[in-house]
């Protein structure tokens, strides 16, 4: 995913927050419905690249890391890319999941919102990913 | 935000490896990216809000031809 996909996406996400924000119930945080939104629409994305995509879809989680090995600015000797390159490994759920937490510092309740999941599958799933990280890194 | 120090012991019980790498992302944006942003944003929604409006009109019936 480069620049320019990640800009789109990002454009697209402002253009439903503004067409649905008469629509914004205000018992949910904004910023939890912005994450939603943002979090929906980025799946969306990937969902429809895969689509287009002639390699089979057990090749997904390798054709995201290719692309990150695709930024003109990779250098497999740092270890944030190889972080990146990790993360793009694991599957779908789990990948949001540890974003969302390592990143952003999101809160489990919080997640559990954005996500419609239960807080401790959250927790579990983020454990799973972590440790798959942990491994990936340690072996590559 | 949750306390950055109780998602780091969070980290450090899972994985002490992961938890001493650092959350800084290799990624970076193109100079003035979120000055832009706005306009770019506007503008898209002023175009798609005019071909809305374009493509309502096209089939409309003159008055009275039925």
């Amino acid at each position: 995913v480069d620049h320019d996909d990640a800009n789109d996406v990002m454009q697209n996400v402002f253009i439903k927050v503004w067409k649905a924000l008469e629509n914004f119930r205000e018992d949910s945080q904004l910023y939890t419905w912005l994450y939603r939104i943002a979090t929906n629409e980025a799946l969306t994305f990937l969902e429809q690249q895969k689509k287009r995509s002639t390699v089979s879809l057990s090749d997904d989680e390798d054709g995201l890391s290719n692309r990150v090995k695709a930024d003109t600015n990779f250098d497999a000797n740092r270890l944030e890319w190889k972080l990146q390159v990790a993360i793009q490994q694991l599957p779908e759920k789990q990948r949001v999941v540890f974003n969302l937490r390592y990143y952003d510092e999101m809160p489990y309740q919080e997640m559990s919102r954005v996500l419609d999941t239960s807080e401790g599958a959250l927790k579990a799933s983020y454990h799973h990913a972590a440790k798959k990280i942990e491994e990936f890194l340690k072996n590559n | 935000m949750e306390n950055r120090q109780q998602i780091l012991d969070e980290l450090k019980e899972i994985s002490p490896f992961l938890a001493g790498i650092g959350t800084s992302t290799p990624y970076s944006l193109p100079g003035g990216y979120f000055e832009s942003l706005p306009q770019a944003i506007m503008d898209r929604i002023g175009t798609e809000e005019l071909l809305q409006s374009a493509s309502a009109n096209v089939y409309q019936a003159p008055a009275g031809l039925f």
